[in-house]
């Protein structure tokens, strides 16, 4: 049989309570903390890609995007997954318990285990799953999706929403921050399938990074979420094409269906044009994995992972949510809800239930079923306001099921013997504490970091491999099975051990800055949360270079903190043109328009400007187009038109990166446009767009030259289809500032209240998104005029720009 | 894989302990009454974790998006 090699990452909520006032403060304030003791408390070595450390265990533990994120290591087989996991939060819930100890301010830390934010952020966070497998890539999405669409009958985490006026719940929580059913985007835009394939491993093998599941407490439903998928990657990998007849007219809907019907008897379409239900599309699958079972392809363990899938099908089949009531994290929270909320007040009206699904749920609600004579509650109706208090408990009682420790709600139930979720042979955590897994290259790599703990200067390791600085040693563990430790003289990367790590940090940064510049901030931000943790030990150059991007790409993305990264470059180095433009740089990207700390910074950049009013340095150019763009949105056009005039004189594109340049001209454009000179404002635009085509800027090109064009034409579905050119792309990218600007436009150029209704509510929803847009005084604005906006009207405050400055 | 990690296979016929419902329901008057039993038990863990000011704590426990 053949083994194979999967695990499991898990991003952790984290909050901290002070005693003073009993209540929590953001979790990222105590994690700088928190990664300190980790250091001192777990044996490791320092992790040489992404930050974070080693651990003797073979995982890995870091700071992801502010949540602590423990990684198991390369497991062989579900059990151990399931225990690593386990080994995972005890190590965590020792770390808070310490971190307590030391802070006699803290009462409480809270390390959770819910994956999707209750205080109205809309901010989700993962769990990740990843395969190792040797299969074609290409065949996975269609052969797996049905599986991903299907499996939240058992893999859900359960959780609740408040939607128009009704609670709402849901099997799977990560649905609705599904965008999409194939996508690249794990921080937006995410899609059920994860195109994802870091490999990290030598030629030849590829991995499977699932992101659409969720964190879960209950054994079973781990243990079988990750034999289940395991076996049906070994299918794919043997071009069994396991999922080719349950394939899904439209997965996404599909999902959206399931995930609110707990009766689990909800059908959807498949391409052939049967309705299957979940349970359905998991007994097509589940049967294929029975008829190969002794083939030698599949792993050693597929007839138990077989047998308990057939049961766990059975059991929902006859009676979910009732028969599996205390086996499942989504039927334990569905329980819980329903309970509590009745306590509360509130019936079966309160929630939401299509199809009557709800109805037959409390119908199998193993508390109802036990109280027959009560299956609705008889209390007196809740006005709204009740139904949002409860809401608030129940969210809160959703983060407490999760949290780390004996004080979470799923703790103490089973540590009361009240739940039927232990799976046998998940056992012995102990072990898993210390000791890597038996199979596999986590073995060496635990076995390095206990013998090489406490030499973080000499050692580092990585996924792939571990490396001996003084001696310029490597051992490659690319191999994913490999079984003897054989070091050899490491690349030339490796030689000297800081120019090893600079060297990778360097590619790091470029990395972050190339993705920046093609507009895809989001991913570059992602790198930059990687890089983090090297802070200390990046090289002044390479700290300064940090600090500017991470400036530049957080006020792309509608966040405030770029300009706290300024102000502490600002504490190591002498104020200069080019750190003054940074700071109008940034706030210019601060909402839709700049706001007006923006002034006293262009007053610093004027002052660096006016005694050699034609230098031609890299920072004159970007900082006049900036400068231009504030006189514009200042309701001062033709002084807005000179000052660009000047930043696009030839020498001073002599020394400006082109994307600054297309960036001039693009405003330089719509100067001219908003003094009506249509004929100039064209030829600009087309110069720019050019510019930021060629060099596939597509996050300037949306911003800029095509919602800049679209301004300039005359005719609606001239625009519109710009419009839709830019939108198509800023939705790819999850530009969410570039989205909301260009609804804006959209709903200008559609002057039809109807039709624009779905624009305001997305911008209503993009504004609680990010504290750029939330804050910002001009969307504001256009969202209370929303009609005159939408019909052409002038801008009320008698700006005289069509757009109002826009 | 050493004895301590390796599952032992014939304990892994059932996920014990617990009910477990059978493809006729036999099990379910026993998996209701465990689900009973767990919400009894749960009222006592609610009461004893939830904060009395759930609003307060859900936006205080805000968290930054992840992946």
């Amino acid at each position: 049989m053949a083994e194979r090699l999967f695990g499991m990452e898990i991003e952790y909520g984290c909050a901290a309570r002070c005693r003073e006032d009993a209540r929590p403060s953001r979790g990222r304030d105590w994690m700088e903390r928190f990664m300190k003791i980790a250091g001192e408390k777990l044996p490791h070595l320092p992790s040489m890609e992404g930050g974070g450390i080693f651990l003797e265990n073979g995982a890995r533990f870091y700071v992801d995007c502010s949540h602590p994120e423990m990684t198991t290591p390369e497991c062989s087989n579900p059990w151990d997954v399931v225990r690593y996991m386990q080994a995972g939060e005890r190590m965590l819930t020792a770390i808070a318990g310490e971190l307590i100890r030391r802070e006699p301010a803290l009462a409480e830390v809270v390390l959770f285990k819910t994956n999707v934010d209750h205080s109205g952020s809309g901010a989700t966070w993962g769990c990740h799953t990843s395969f190792m497998h040797g299969g074609n890539p290409a065949e996975f999405p269609d052969q797996i999706i049905p599986h991903l669409v299907s499996r939240i009958v058992y893999s859900g985490a359960g959780g609740l929403e408040l939607s128009d006026g009704r609670l709402r719940f849901t099997l799977s929580p990560r649905v609705r921050f599904l965008e999409c059913e194939v996508s690249g985007c794990s921080t937006s835009q995410r899609g059920i399938f994860h195109t994802k394939d870091e490999t990290l491993a030598r030629d030849g093998y590829h991995r499977l990074h699932i992101i659409c599941g969720e964190s879960l407490c209950s054994e079973t439903a781990l243990w079988l979420n990750m034999g289940a998928t395991a076996l049906i990657v070994a299918m794919i990998e043997a071009r069994l094409r396991p999922g080719e007849a349950v394939r899904l007219s439209n997965p996404l809907e599909a999902m959206r269906r399931f995930t609110v019907d707990p009766a689990c008897r909800a059908t959807a379409p498949t391409a052939s044009g049967r309705r299957l239900s979940a349970i359905q599309i998991q007994r097509h699958y589940l049967e294929r994995a029975e008829s190969y079972q002794n083939e030698p392809f599949m792993p050693p363990w597929t007839r138990q992972v077989c047998s308990q899938w057939r049961k766990m099908l059975d059991r929902l089949e006859n009676g979910a949510p009732g028969s599996v009531a205390s086996t499942l994290d989504w039927a334990m929270k569905l329980g819980l809800f329903l309970h509590h909320a009745e306590r509360r007040g509130l019936s079966l009206q309160h929630w939401y239930h299509p199809d009557q699904a709800m109805r037959r749920v409390h119908d199998g609600n193993p508390f109802a079923l036990s109280n027959e004579e009560a299956p609705v509650s008889n209390k007196s109706d809740c006005a709204p306001p009740a139904v949002r208090k409860v809401h608030q408990e129940l969210c809160e009682i959703d983060t407490r099921f999760g949290q780390l420790g004996s004080n979470g709600i799923f703790a103490a139930l089973d540590q009361a013997g009240v739940l039927g979720h232990r799976f046998a042979g998940v056992d012995n955590i102990e072990h898993a504490l210390a000791n890597p897994p038996a199979i596999g290259r986590a073995r060496l790599r635990g076995l390095c970091v206990r013998r090489f703990n406490g030499q973080n200067q000499r050692y580092s390791c990585s996924w792939r491999n571990v490396v001996d600085h003084e001696k310029n040693l490597l051992l490659d563990l690319s191999e994913p099975f490999i079984t003897d430790e054989s070091w050899q003289p490491a690349p030339a990367g490796f030689r000297c051990p800081d120019n090893g790590i600079q060297a990778h940090l360097h590619r790091m940064l470029s990395e972050a800055r190339m993705r920046h510049d093609h507009g895809n901030h989001e991913s570059a931000a992602t790198i930059l949360h990687q890089l983090e943790g090297f802070q200390s030990v990046l090289e002044l150059g390479s700290h300064a270079e940090y600090l500017r991007l991470r400036a530049w790409i957080q006020s792309r993305r509608g966040f405030l903190d770029g300009i706290n990264a300024l102000d502490e470059l600002a504490q190591s180095e002498l104020m200069t043109f080019s750190l003054a433009n940074a700071y109008v740089c940034v706030y210019r990207y601060q909402g839709l328009i700049p706001p007006l700390a923006i002034e006293a910074w262009i007053r610093r950049g004027r002052e660096f400007l006016s005694p050699r009013p034609d230098r031609a340095d890299g920072a004159a150019l970007p900082f006049l187009g900036h400068w231009g763009y504030f006189l514009l949105r200042s309701g001062k056009p033709y002084d807005a038109l000179r000052t660009l005039h000047d930043a696009c004189q030839p020498i001073r594109r002599e020394s400006a990166i082109p994307a600054a340049i297309a960036r001039a001209l693009a405003d330089y454009g719509d100067a001219s446009r908003a003094v009506g000179q249509h004929a100039e404002a064209a030829a600009l635009l087309d110069e720019a767009q050019r510019l930021q085509t060629e060099l596939h800027l597509e996050g300037d090109l949306t911003d800029f030259a095509l919602t800049y064009r679209a301004k300039l034409e005359t005719e609606a579905a001239r625009a519109l289809d710009l419009l839709g050119q830019a939108k198509a792309i800023q939705t790819r990218l999850g530009n969410l500032m570039g989205e909301t600007r260009t609804l804006l436009l959209e709903a200008r150029v559609l002057r039809n209240l109807a039709s624009t209704a779905p624009h305001k509510a997305r911008l209503h929803e993009l504004r609680g998104m990010r504290p750029a847009l939330s804050q910002c005084k001009l969307l504001a604005k256009i969202l209370d005029h929303w009609d005159v906006w939408v019909r052409g009207g002038a801008d009320p405050d008698g700006g005289r720009d069509t757009y109002w400055w826009l | 894989m050493n004895q301590l990690e390796r599952p032992n296979p014939e304990n892994q016929s059932s996920p014990a302990p617990g009910p477990a419902g059978g493809p006729d329901g036999t099990n379910l008057n026993a998996i209701r009454q465990t689900a009973a039993g767990m919400l009894a038990a749960a009222d006592d863990a609610i009461s004893r974790v939830l904060s009395g000011d759930s609003q307060a704590f859900n936006a205080a426990a805000r968290q930054e998006g992840g992946q």
